[in-house]
Protein backbone atom coordinates (compact mmCIF):
# COMPACT_ATOMS: atom_id res chain seq x y z
CA UNK A 1 0.00 0.00 0.00
CA UNK A 2 1.34 3.47 -0.95
CA UNK A 3 0.91 5.28 1.91
CA UNK A 4 2.50 8.86 0.19
CA UNK A 5 -0.97 8.45 -1.70
CA UNK A 6 -3.71 11.29 -1.06
CA UNK A 7 -6.61 10.68 -0.88
CA UNK A 8 -9.04 11.35 -3.79
CA UNK A 9 -11.67 14.64 -3.18
CA UNK A 10 -13.76 12.14 -4.97
CA UNK A 11 -13.38 9.48 -2.58
CA UNK A 12 -13.26 11.58 0.54
CA UNK A 13 -16.98 12.99 -0.68
CA UNK A 14 -18.33 9.42 -1.31
CA UNK A 15 -16.69 7.77 1.86
CA UNK A 16 -18.10 10.78 4.20
CA UNK A 17 -21.70 10.61 2.44
CA UNK A 18 -21.60 6.87 3.06
CA UNK A 19 -21.02 7.59 6.48
CA UNK A 20 -23.41 10.14 6.96
CA UNK A 21 -26.20 8.18 5.39
CA UNK A 22 -25.44 5.14 7.90
CA UNK A 23 -24.99 6.86 10.70
CA UNK A 24 -28.95 8.21 9.78
CA UNK A 25 -29.60 4.55 9.16
CA UNK A 26 -28.62 3.68 12.40
CA UNK A 27 -30.27 6.20 14.36
CA UNK A 28 -33.91 5.24 12.70
CA UNK A 29 -32.93 1.92 13.22
CA UNK A 30 -32.39 2.11 17.22
CA UNK A 31 -34.70 5.18 17.82
CA UNK A 32 -37.62 2.34 18.37
CA UNK A 33 -35.50 0.55 20.99
CA UNK A 34 -34.97 3.05 23.02
CA UNK A 35 -36.10 3.15 26.81
CA UNK A 36 -36.88 5.93 28.73
CA UNK A 37 -38.69 4.95 31.82
CA UNK A 38 -38.93 8.02 34.45
CA UNK A 39 -37.49 6.58 38.31
CA UNK A 40 -41.53 6.06 39.28
CA UNK A 41 -42.44 3.64 36.77
CA UNK A 42 -38.95 1.35 37.26
CA UNK A 43 -39.73 1.92 40.93
CA UNK A 44 -43.54 0.08 40.01
CA UNK A 45 -42.85 -2.05 37.79
CA UNK A 46 -39.90 -3.60 39.90
CA UNK A 47 -41.35 -3.57 42.70
CA UNK A 48 -44.54 -5.65 40.94
CA UNK A 49 -41.97 -8.22 39.50
CA UNK A 50 -40.33 -8.70 43.11
CA UNK A 51 -43.38 -10.18 43.91
CA UNK A 52 -42.95 -13.25 41.91
CA UNK A 53 -39.58 -15.22 40.08
CA UNK A 54 -40.14 -16.06 36.70
CA UNK A 55 -37.81 -19.48 36.18
CA UNK A 56 -38.79 -20.80 32.93
CA UNK A 57 -39.91 -20.05 29.82
CA UNK A 58 -43.28 -22.01 30.55
CA UNK A 59 -43.66 -19.82 33.71
CA UNK A 60 -42.96 -16.49 31.97
CA UNK A 61 -45.71 -17.58 29.18
CA UNK A 62 -48.54 -17.55 32.77
CA UNK A 63 -47.13 -14.77 33.66
CA UNK A 64 -47.35 -13.12 30.50
CA UNK A 65 -51.10 -14.11 30.24
CA UNK A 66 -52.24 -12.91 33.90
CA UNK A 67 -50.51 -9.50 33.07
CA UNK A 68 -52.09 -9.38 29.98
CA UNK A 69 -55.36 -10.09 31.74
CA UNK A 70 -55.01 -7.69 34.31
CA UNK A 71 -53.58 -4.26 32.32
CA UNK A 72 -49.98 -4.98 33.20
CA UNK A 73 -48.37 -3.86 30.47
CA UNK A 74 -46.21 -1.07 28.94
CA UNK A 75 -45.23 0.77 26.11
CA UNK A 76 -42.06 0.31 24.97
CA UNK A 77 -40.60 1.83 21.77
CA UNK A 78 -43.44 1.49 19.39
CA UNK A 79 -44.28 -2.44 21.23
CA UNK A 80 -46.38 -3.67 24.15
CA UNK A 81 -44.90 -5.20 26.98
CA UNK A 82 -46.02 -7.37 30.06
CA UNK A 83 -43.89 -6.49 32.64
CA UNK A 84 -43.19 -10.18 33.15
CA UNK A 85 -41.18 -9.51 29.65
CA UNK A 86 -39.45 -6.25 30.89
CA UNK A 87 -38.61 -8.14 34.12
CA UNK A 88 -37.18 -11.90 32.62
CA UNK A 89 -35.64 -9.80 29.81
CA UNK A 90 -33.97 -7.37 31.86
CA UNK A 91 -35.03 -4.60 29.67
CA UNK A 92 -35.20 -1.94 32.94
CA UNK B 1 -81.81 50.31 2.01
CA UNK B 2 -82.87 48.47 4.67
CA UNK B 3 -85.06 45.48 4.93
CA UNK B 4 -87.17 44.97 7.92
CA UNK B 5 -88.58 41.55 8.98
CA UNK B 6 -90.75 40.85 11.45
CA UNK B 7 -91.76 37.39 13.17
CA UNK B 8 -92.28 35.74 16.08
CA UNK B 9 -88.84 33.54 15.70
CA UNK B 10 -85.53 34.47 14.28
CA UNK B 11 -82.86 31.31 13.76
CA UNK B 12 -79.57 32.57 13.15
CA UNK B 13 -77.95 29.46 11.33
CA UNK B 14 -78.72 26.92 8.63
CA UNK B 15 -76.49 23.45 10.34
CA UNK B 16 -78.33 20.97 11.96
CA UNK B 17 -79.86 23.11 15.07
CA UNK B 18 -81.14 25.32 12.76
CA UNK B 19 -82.41 22.79 10.71
CA UNK B 20 -84.26 21.08 13.54
CA UNK B 21 -85.33 23.86 15.28
CA UNK B 22 -87.12 25.50 12.00
CA UNK B 23 -88.93 21.88 10.93
CA UNK B 24 -89.97 21.62 14.65
CA UNK B 25 -91.50 25.22 15.00
CA UNK B 26 -93.11 25.19 11.70
CA UNK B 27 -94.55 21.73 12.36
CA UNK B 28 -96.20 23.70 15.20
CA UNK B 29 -97.62 26.72 12.72
CA UNK B 30 -95.04 29.09 14.15
CA UNK B 31 -94.09 32.30 12.20
CA UNK B 32 -90.50 32.05 11.71
CA UNK B 33 -87.41 33.22 9.41
CA UNK B 34 -84.26 31.59 8.97
CA UNK B 35 -81.40 33.53 8.69
CA UNK B 36 -78.03 32.12 7.35
CA UNK B 37 -74.60 34.38 7.05
CA UNK B 38 -73.35 32.30 3.81
CA UNK B 39 -74.46 32.29 0.22
CA UNK B 40 -75.85 29.48 -1.41
CA UNK B 41 -72.18 28.50 -3.23
CA UNK B 42 -69.79 27.17 -0.76
CA UNK B 43 -66.71 29.22 -1.19
CA UNK B 44 -64.05 26.99 -2.87
CA UNK B 45 -60.44 29.17 -1.55
CA UNK B 46 -60.29 31.07 1.52
CA UNK B 47 -60.21 34.34 -0.62
CA UNK B 48 -63.54 33.68 -1.29
CA UNK B 49 -64.43 33.63 3.03
CA UNK B 50 -62.47 36.64 3.65
CA UNK B 51 -64.56 37.05 6.52
CA UNK B 52 -63.41 34.39 8.57
CA UNK B 53 -59.81 34.51 9.85
CA UNK B 54 -58.44 32.10 12.03
CA UNK B 55 -55.19 30.82 13.64
CA UNK B 56 -54.30 28.50 16.30
CA UNK B 57 -51.11 28.00 18.62
CA UNK B 58 -49.20 25.36 17.06
CA UNK B 59 -48.38 23.17 19.64
CA UNK B 60 -50.90 21.19 22.53
CA UNK B 61 -48.96 21.34 25.38
CA UNK B 62 -48.11 18.37 27.25
CA UNK B 63 -45.80 17.46 30.18
CA UNK B 64 -43.98 13.96 28.20
CA UNK B 65 -43.92 15.65 24.97
CA UNK B 66 -44.65 18.65 22.34
CA UNK B 67 -47.52 17.79 20.19
CA UNK B 68 -48.13 19.41 17.05
CA UNK B 69 -51.54 20.96 17.40
CA UNK B 70 -53.83 19.97 14.41
CA UNK B 71 -56.91 21.76 14.42
CA UNK B 72 -59.16 21.84 11.98
CA UNK B 73 -60.30 25.35 11.89
CA UNK B 74 -59.58 25.70 8.03
CA UNK B 75 -61.15 26.86 5.62
CA UNK B 76 -62.34 23.61 5.07
CA UNK B 77 -64.51 22.78 7.96
CA UNK B 78 -65.80 26.53 9.17
CA UNK B 79 -67.17 27.28 5.85
CA UNK B 80 -69.76 29.96 5.86
CA UNK B 81 -72.34 28.73 3.42
CA UNK B 82 -76.03 27.52 3.10
CA UNK B 83 -76.26 24.32 5.51
CA UNK B 84 -73.48 24.86 7.82
CA UNK B 85 -70.30 23.28 7.85
CA UNK B 86 -72.33 20.11 7.64
CA UNK B 87 -73.51 21.02 4.13
CA UNK B 88 -72.25 17.76 2.90
CA UNK B 89 -72.78 15.58 5.46
CA UNK B 90 -72.43 12.09 5.20
CA UNK B 91 -74.65 10.54 7.24
CA UNK B 92 -72.36 9.04 10.08
CA UNK B 93 -74.75 8.59 13.83
CA UNK B 94 -73.25 7.93 17.16
CA UNK B 95 -76.25 7.14 19.78
CA UNK B 96 -76.67 9.18 22.70
CA UNK B 97 -75.04 6.67 25.64
CA UNK B 98 -75.07 7.02 29.41
CA UNK B 99 -71.77 8.18 29.14
CA UNK B 100 -73.31 11.58 27.18
CA UNK B 101 -74.28 12.78 30.79
CA UNK B 102 -72.69 11.32 33.37
CA UNK B 103 -69.50 12.93 33.20
CA UNK B 104 -67.85 15.12 36.16
CA UNK B 105 -64.59 16.82 36.12
CA UNK B 106 -62.28 18.15 38.52
CA UNK B 107 -62.97 21.59 38.71
CA UNK B 108 -66.03 21.92 36.44
CA UNK B 109 -68.36 20.16 39.03
CA UNK B 110 -71.28 22.10 38.26
CA UNK B 111 -70.66 22.18 34.40
CA UNK B 112 -72.56 18.97 34.03
CA UNK B 113 -75.67 17.92 32.24
CA UNK B 114 -77.39 17.79 35.43
CA UNK B 115 -81.77 16.82 35.10
CA UNK B 116 -81.01 17.51 30.94
CA UNK B 117 -82.26 14.16 28.88
CA UNK B 118 -81.61 14.17 24.99
CA UNK B 119 -83.25 10.31 25.17
CA UNK B 120 -87.36 11.21 24.17
CA UNK B 121 -85.73 13.27 21.24
CA UNK B 122 -83.63 10.09 19.95
CA UNK B 123 -86.57 8.43 17.08
CA UNK B 124 -87.13 12.26 16.33
CA UNK B 125 -83.72 13.12 15.05
CA UNK B 126 -83.01 9.59 13.65
CA UNK B 127 -86.33 10.45 11.68
CA UNK B 128 -85.60 14.31 10.78
CA UNK B 129 -81.65 13.06 9.60
CA UNK B 130 -83.52 10.10 7.12
CA UNK B 131 -81.53 7.60 9.55
CA UNK B 132 -84.48 5.71 11.27
CA UNK B 133 -82.11 2.57 12.48
CA UNK B 134 -83.75 2.74 16.01
CA UNK B 135 -82.24 -0.22 17.63
CA UNK B 136 -78.57 0.90 18.47
CA UNK B 137 -77.54 -1.61 21.14
CA UNK B 138 -74.89 -3.40 20.27
CA UNK B 139 -76.00 -6.88 21.38
CA UNK B 140 -79.25 -6.58 19.49
CA UNK B 141 -77.00 -5.60 16.28
CA UNK B 142 -74.91 -8.64 16.95
CA UNK B 143 -77.82 -11.21 17.19
CA UNK B 144 -79.45 -9.70 14.24
CA UNK B 145 -76.21 -9.99 12.30
CA UNK B 146 -75.09 -13.51 13.40
CA UNK B 147 -72.29 -11.93 15.18
CA UNK B 148 -70.84 -13.40 18.21
CA UNK B 149 -68.91 -10.24 20.31
CA UNK B 150 -66.69 -11.55 22.57
CA UNK B 151 -65.98 -10.51 26.02
CA UNK B 152 -64.62 -7.49 26.91
CA UNK B 153 -62.27 -6.59 30.07
CA UNK B 154 -63.42 -3.90 32.66
CA UNK B 155 -63.63 -0.24 30.81
CA UNK B 156 -63.90 -1.61 27.45
CA UNK B 157 -67.56 -1.85 26.26
CA UNK B 158 -69.13 -2.37 22.24
CA UNK B 159 -70.43 1.10 20.65
CA UNK B 160 -72.43 1.33 17.53
CA UNK B 161 -71.85 3.99 14.32
CA UNK B 162 -74.26 3.96 11.75
CA UNK B 163 -74.23 4.82 8.53
CA UNK B 164 -77.54 6.03 6.74
CA UNK B 165 -78.63 4.79 3.38
CA UNK B 166 -79.49 8.48 1.75
CA UNK B 167 -78.18 10.72 4.28
CA UNK B 168 -79.59 13.92 4.43
CA UNK B 169 -78.03 16.85 2.22
CA UNK B 170 -78.38 19.90 4.10
CA UNK B 171 -78.18 22.19 1.37
CA UNK B 172 -80.45 20.50 -1.11
CA UNK B 173 -82.86 21.04 1.28
CA UNK B 174 -82.47 24.71 2.15
CA UNK B 175 -82.07 25.53 -1.33
CA UNK B 176 -85.59 23.79 -2.25
CA UNK B 177 -86.84 25.83 0.48
CA UNK B 178 -85.41 29.14 -1.17
CA UNK B 179 -87.56 28.59 -4.05
CA UNK B 180 -90.41 29.91 -2.64
CA UNK B 181 -90.97 32.78 -4.59
CA UNK B 182 -93.72 34.31 -2.86
CA UNK B 183 -92.15 37.37 -0.27
CA UNK B 184 -94.58 36.86 2.45
CA UNK B 185 -93.87 32.73 2.14
CA UNK B 186 -90.41 33.42 2.49
CA UNK B 187 -89.06 31.89 5.30
CA UNK B 188 -85.13 30.70 4.51
CA UNK B 189 -83.14 34.09 3.79
CA UNK B 190 -79.33 33.77 2.77
CA UNK B 191 -76.22 35.76 2.39
CA UNK B 192 -77.03 38.18 5.33
CA UNK B 193 -74.71 37.89 8.62
CA UNK B 194 -75.65 38.73 11.90
CA UNK B 195 -73.98 42.21 12.75
CA UNK B 196 -75.31 43.98 15.80
CA UNK B 197 -78.67 43.63 18.03
CA UNK B 198 -81.51 46.30 18.23
CA UNK B 199 -82.97 46.65 22.10
CA UNK B 200 -85.89 47.83 24.16
CA UNK B 201 -85.18 49.19 27.43
CA UNK B 202 -82.65 46.41 27.57
CA UNK B 203 -84.52 43.96 26.17
CA UNK B 204 -83.78 42.07 22.66
CA UNK B 205 -86.31 42.87 20.33
CA UNK B 206 -84.61 42.85 16.81
CA UNK B 207 -81.45 41.33 15.27
CA UNK B 208 -78.97 43.46 12.31
CA UNK B 209 -77.60 41.86 9.50
CA UNK B 210 -75.60 42.94 6.40
CA UNK B 211 -74.83 41.69 3.00
CA UNK B 212 -71.81 41.70 1.02
CA UNK B 213 -73.38 44.48 -1.04
CA UNK B 214 -73.82 46.52 2.18
CA UNK B 215 -77.61 46.06 2.17
CA UNK B 216 -78.80 45.87 5.76
CA UNK B 217 -81.72 43.83 6.88
CA UNK B 218 -83.33 44.03 10.59
CA UNK B 219 -84.98 40.93 12.02
CA UNK B 220 -87.61 41.81 14.60
CA UNK B 221 -88.76 38.95 16.58
CA UNK B 222 -90.28 37.81 20.01
CA UNK B 223 -87.40 34.97 20.54
CA UNK B 224 -83.98 34.61 19.13
CA UNK B 225 -82.22 31.28 18.55
CA UNK B 226 -78.28 31.37 17.83
CA UNK B 227 -77.41 28.10 15.68
CA UNK B 228 -74.42 29.33 14.39
CA UNK B 229 -72.37 26.69 15.81
CA UNK B 230 -69.53 26.93 18.62
CA UNK B 231 -67.30 30.19 17.60
CA UNK B 232 -69.76 32.22 16.08
CA UNK B 233 -72.31 31.28 18.99
CA UNK B 234 -69.70 32.53 21.32
CA UNK B 235 -68.54 35.83 20.06
CA UNK B 236 -71.88 37.01 19.67
CA UNK B 237 -73.16 35.96 22.82
CA UNK B 238 -70.00 37.74 24.54
CA UNK B 239 -71.33 40.96 22.29
CA UNK B 240 -74.41 40.41 23.70
CA UNK B 241 -73.20 41.18 27.07
CA UNK B 242 -70.70 44.37 25.41
CA UNK B 243 -73.71 45.93 23.51
CA UNK B 244 -74.84 46.32 26.99
CA UNK B 245 -72.01 47.56 28.61
CA UNK B 246 -71.61 44.48 30.70
CA UNK B 247 -69.08 41.50 31.35
CA UNK B 248 -69.89 38.41 30.85
CA UNK B 249 -70.23 36.72 34.53
CA UNK B 250 -67.06 35.76 36.02
CA UNK B 251 -66.56 31.53 35.86
CA UNK B 252 -69.10 31.25 33.14
CA UNK B 253 -66.29 30.19 31.12
CA UNK B 254 -67.47 31.65 28.04
CA UNK B 255 -65.44 31.08 25.19
CA UNK B 256 -63.42 28.25 26.59
CA UNK B 257 -63.83 25.15 24.42
CA UNK B 258 -62.87 21.63 24.03
CA UNK B 259 -62.21 19.88 21.26
CA UNK B 260 -62.98 16.28 19.83
CA UNK B 261 -58.99 15.28 19.92
CA UNK B 262 -58.47 12.82 16.80
CA UNK B 263 -55.50 10.34 17.23
CA UNK B 264 -56.55 8.86 13.69
CA UNK B 265 -54.24 5.78 13.28
CA UNK B 266 -52.76 5.25 16.17
CA UNK B 267 -51.65 1.63 15.77
CA UNK B 268 -51.74 -1.63 13.56
CA UNK B 269 -51.45 -5.52 14.29
CA UNK B 270 -52.17 -8.64 11.79
CA UNK B 271 -54.30 -11.61 11.95
CA UNK B 272 -54.15 -13.54 14.62
CA UNK B 273 -55.03 -16.84 14.88
CA UNK B 274 -58.75 -16.36 15.50
CA UNK B 275 -60.44 -13.99 13.32
CA UNK B 276 -62.66 -10.75 15.15
CA UNK B 277 -66.32 -10.50 14.18
CA UNK B 278 -66.73 -9.23 10.50
CA UNK B 279 -68.95 -5.95 12.04
CA UNK B 280 -66.20 -5.52 14.50
CA UNK B 281 -63.18 -5.55 11.56
CA UNK B 282 -65.16 -2.97 9.13
CA UNK B 283 -68.56 -1.43 8.01
CA UNK B 284 -71.00 -3.99 8.01
CA UNK B 285 -73.51 -3.66 4.91
CA UNK B 286 -77.37 -4.24 6.19
CA UNK B 287 -80.14 -4.74 5.18
CA UNK B 288 -83.88 -4.57 5.96
CA UNK B 289 -82.34 -7.52 8.46
CA UNK B 290 -81.99 -4.50 11.11
CA UNK B 291 -84.91 -2.04 10.78
CA UNK B 292 -87.67 -2.22 8.10
CA UNK B 293 -86.75 1.08 6.31
CA UNK B 294 -83.07 0.52 6.47
CA UNK B 295 -82.00 -0.47 2.89
CA UNK B 296 -78.44 -1.35 2.34
CA UNK B 297 -76.73 0.86 4.89
CA UNK B 298 -73.63 0.46 7.25
CA UNK B 299 -73.09 -0.61 10.79
CA UNK B 300 -69.95 -1.23 12.78
CA UNK B 301 -69.54 -1.70 16.19
CA UNK B 302 -66.27 -0.31 17.87
CA UNK B 303 -65.02 -0.59 21.40
CA UNK B 304 -66.06 2.61 23.71
CA UNK B 305 -63.54 3.15 26.57
CA UNK B 306 -64.49 5.01 29.97
CA UNK B 307 -62.94 4.09 33.40
CA UNK B 308 -66.33 5.76 34.73
CA UNK B 309 -67.48 9.28 36.10
CA UNK B 310 -64.44 11.92 35.73
CA UNK B 311 -62.02 10.86 32.80
CA UNK B 312 -62.66 11.43 28.96
CA UNK B 313 -63.78 8.96 26.84
CA UNK B 314 -62.30 7.39 23.63
CA UNK B 315 -63.55 5.48 20.85
CA UNK B 316 -61.43 2.77 18.82
CA UNK B 317 -62.53 1.46 15.69
CA UNK B 318 -60.64 -1.37 14.14
CA UNK B 319 -60.04 -0.83 9.87
CA UNK B 320 -58.85 -3.23 7.18
CA UNK B 321 -55.67 -1.69 5.92
CA UNK B 322 -56.85 -1.44 2.42
CA UNK B 323 -53.34 0.32 1.23
CA UNK B 324 -50.70 -2.20 2.26
CA UNK B 325 -48.89 -1.98 -0.79
CA UNK B 326 -49.14 1.53 -1.32
CA UNK B 327 -48.33 2.22 2.39
CA UNK B 328 -45.33 -0.11 2.03
CA UNK B 329 -43.62 2.02 -0.74
CA UNK B 330 -44.26 5.38 0.87
CA UNK B 331 -42.62 3.93 4.59
CA UNK B 332 -39.49 3.61 2.53
CA UNK B 333 -39.36 6.87 1.62
CA UNK B 334 -40.99 8.66 4.70
CA UNK B 335 -38.46 8.30 6.97
CA UNK B 336 -35.52 10.64 4.52
CA UNK B 337 -38.15 13.05 4.60
CA UNK B 338 -38.97 13.06 8.75
CA UNK B 339 -42.43 12.04 8.09
CA UNK B 340 -43.93 8.90 10.44
CA UNK B 341 -44.32 5.66 8.82
CA UNK B 342 -47.74 4.86 8.90
CA UNK B 343 -48.18 1.43 10.44
CA UNK B 344 -48.13 -0.83 7.50
CA UNK B 345 -50.60 -3.98 8.85
CA UNK B 346 -53.40 -6.02 7.92
CA UNK B 347 -55.67 -4.16 10.49
CA UNK B 348 -55.26 -0.47 11.34
CA UNK B 349 -56.58 1.34 14.65
CA UNK B 350 -58.36 4.54 14.62
CA UNK B 351 -59.02 6.55 17.87
CA UNK B 352 -61.00 9.35 19.17
CA UNK B 353 -61.48 11.15 22.19
CA UNK B 354 -63.08 13.47 24.50
CA UNK B 355 -61.24 15.85 26.43
CA UNK B 356 -61.54 17.27 29.78
CA UNK B 357 -62.85 20.64 30.28
CA UNK B 358 -60.00 22.92 30.23
CA UNK B 359 -59.84 26.81 31.46
CA UNK B 360 -57.09 27.42 29.47
CA UNK B 361 -58.56 26.74 26.26
CA UNK B 362 -60.00 29.43 24.87
CA UNK B 363 -61.12 31.48 22.35
CA UNK B 364 -59.94 35.36 21.68
CA UNK B 365 -61.78 37.60 19.31
CA UNK B 366 -60.26 40.17 17.72
CA UNK B 367 -61.04 42.61 14.42
CA UNK B 368 -60.26 40.52 11.98
CA UNK B 369 -59.21 37.48 13.09
CA UNK B 370 -59.95 34.67 15.45
CA UNK B 371 -57.76 32.45 17.43
CA UNK B 372 -58.36 29.31 18.66
CA UNK B 373 -55.57 28.41 21.53
CA UNK B 374 -56.43 24.84 22.20
CA UNK B 375 -54.91 22.95 25.19
CA UNK B 376 -55.37 19.42 26.69
CA UNK B 377 -54.88 18.32 29.95
CA UNK B 378 -51.77 16.23 30.09
CA UNK B 379 -53.23 13.36 32.03
CA UNK B 380 -55.90 12.94 29.05
CA UNK B 381 -53.26 11.22 26.99
CA UNK B 382 -52.31 9.03 30.10
CA UNK B 383 -56.06 7.69 29.66
CA UNK B 384 -55.96 7.48 25.90
CA UNK B 385 -53.08 5.67 26.47
CA UNK B 386 -54.48 2.82 29.08
CA UNK B 387 -57.55 2.59 26.53
CA UNK B 388 -55.39 1.53 23.90
CA UNK B 389 -53.08 -0.97 26.32
CA UNK B 390 -56.23 -2.29 27.50
CA UNK B 391 -57.38 -2.88 23.67
CA UNK B 392 -54.29 -4.15 22.79
CA UNK B 393 -54.01 -6.77 25.83
CA UNK B 394 -57.90 -7.80 24.87
CA UNK B 395 -56.72 -8.09 21.45
CA UNK B 396 -53.39 -10.51 21.97
CA UNK B 397 -54.51 -12.65 24.93
CA UNK B 398 -57.55 -13.55 22.35
CA UNK B 399 -55.10 -14.56 19.87
CA UNK B 400 -56.85 -11.81 17.48
CA UNK B 401 -53.57 -9.79 16.47
CA UNK B 402 -50.15 -10.38 16.29
CA UNK B 403 -47.47 -7.98 15.70
CA UNK B 404 -49.24 -5.07 17.73
CA UNK B 405 -47.50 -1.99 16.84
CA UNK B 406 -47.50 1.87 17.93
CA UNK B 407 -47.71 4.58 14.85
CA UNK B 408 -44.53 6.12 16.72
CA UNK B 409 -42.67 5.40 19.24
CA UNK B 410 -43.91 5.84 23.12
CA UNK B 411 -42.35 8.12 25.89
CA UNK B 412 -41.88 7.10 29.15
CA UNK B 413 -44.05 4.17 28.65
CA UNK B 414 -47.23 5.44 27.42
CA UNK B 415 -48.47 6.21 23.57
CA UNK B 416 -48.42 9.78 22.85
CA UNK B 417 -49.49 10.89 19.25
CA UNK B 418 -46.55 13.13 17.66
CA UNK B 419 -49.68 15.54 16.55
CA UNK B 420 -53.19 15.35 17.20
CA UNK B 421 -55.95 16.78 14.79
CA UNK B 422 -59.01 18.42 16.32
CA UNK B 423 -62.61 17.59 15.50
CA UNK B 424 -63.38 21.02 14.02
CA UNK B 425 -66.19 20.87 16.61
CA UNK B 426 -65.60 23.89 18.90
CA UNK B 427 -67.51 22.55 22.00
CA UNK B 428 -68.28 24.02 25.30
CA UNK B 429 -67.86 27.49 24.31
CA UNK B 430 -71.50 29.03 25.55
CA UNK B 431 -71.49 26.18 27.99
CA UNK B 432 -74.72 25.22 30.07
CA UNK B 433 -74.25 25.16 34.02
CA UNK B 434 -76.36 23.24 36.56
CA UNK B 435 -76.23 27.11 38.65
CA UNK B 436 -77.14 28.55 35.00
CA UNK B 437 -74.52 31.07 34.84
CA UNK B 438 -74.86 31.67 31.28
CA UNK B 439 -77.89 29.68 29.91
CA UNK B 440 -80.56 27.72 31.47
CA UNK B 441 -81.89 23.87 30.72
CA UNK B 442 -84.22 24.93 28.22
CA UNK B 443 -80.66 26.70 26.46
CA UNK B 444 -82.32 30.43 27.24
CA UNK B 445 -79.51 33.02 27.76
CA UNK B 446 -79.75 33.98 32.04
CA UNK B 447 -78.68 37.58 30.62
CA UNK B 448 -81.82 37.58 27.81
CA UNK B 449 -84.44 35.76 28.53
CA UNK B 450 -85.75 35.66 24.89
CA UNK B 451 -82.40 34.65 23.60
CA UNK B 452 -81.71 30.82 23.19
CA UNK B 453 -78.14 29.23 22.18
CA UNK B 454 -78.02 26.05 21.01
CA UNK B 455 -75.59 23.54 19.27
CA UNK B 456 -72.47 21.74 20.65
CA UNK B 457 -71.68 25.25 22.09
CA UNK B 458 -73.86 24.71 24.62
CA UNK B 459 -72.39 21.05 25.62
CA UNK B 460 -71.12 21.13 29.33
CA UNK B 461 -68.53 18.36 28.77
CA UNK B 462 -68.25 17.10 25.05
CA UNK B 463 -68.73 14.13 25.43
CA UNK B 464 -67.02 11.94 22.33
CA UNK B 465 -68.17 11.83 18.83
CA UNK B 466 -70.25 12.11 16.96
CA UNK B 467 -72.25 15.35 18.63
CA UNK B 468 -75.06 15.56 15.59
CA UNK B 469 -77.27 13.86 17.71
CA UNK B 470 -76.90 16.18 20.85
CA UNK B 471 -76.48 18.96 19.37
CA UNK B 472 -79.62 18.91 17.33
CA UNK B 473 -81.38 17.85 20.64
CA UNK B 474 -80.48 21.02 22.21
CA UNK B 475 -82.34 22.47 19.33
CA UNK B 476 -85.14 20.99 19.47
CA UNK B 477 -85.75 21.06 23.86
CA UNK B 478 -84.92 24.88 22.97
CA UNK B 479 -88.06 25.01 20.15
CA UNK B 480 -90.13 23.21 22.45
CA UNK B 481 -89.80 25.77 25.07
CA UNK B 482 -91.01 28.13 22.33
CA UNK B 483 -93.92 26.37 21.89
CA UNK B 484 -94.84 26.55 25.15
CA UNK B 485 -94.11 30.10 25.45
CA UNK B 486 -96.10 31.22 22.21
Amino acid sequence: MDHNKKILRRDFIFYFLSAFILAFLIKYKFKEDEINFDYELNKKIKNYNSSRDIKSKKELKKAIEYDLKNNKTIFVGKKLYTFAEIGYYGLL
Amino acid sequence: MTWDIKKEVCIVGTGFCGYAAYKKLKENNIKLIVVEGGEVKTPTNAEEQKNYKASTNNFISSNKKRIKNKIEISFRDRQFTLGGSSARWAGYIKPFEKSTFTNVFEGFEEQVWGGVRFDKYNEEILNLLNSPNLDFSPESIAKKTDSKLPNLPPGLEYTVYSWATTPLRLKEYWINRLKIEKKDKKDVITGYKLIDFKFNNEKLIGLKFRNNDGQELIVEAKYFMFCMGGIENARFTKKLFMAKKKEPPINSNLCNFQEHPHLYYVAGFNKGEKLLPKIIRNRYNVSKLIHNSFNNGQLNISFKAWDGIGTPKATLMIQENQNKFKNRIKNIIKPFLNKITIPNYDYLIVMRCEQSPNKKSNLKFEENKTSLNWDIESKDFSHYSDYLRRLASFLIINNYAKDFTLKVNSTNGEAIPSSIFGGAHHMGTVPYTTNNILINEKFRLTENDNTYVVGSSAFPTSGFENPTLAAMATALIAADDIILRS
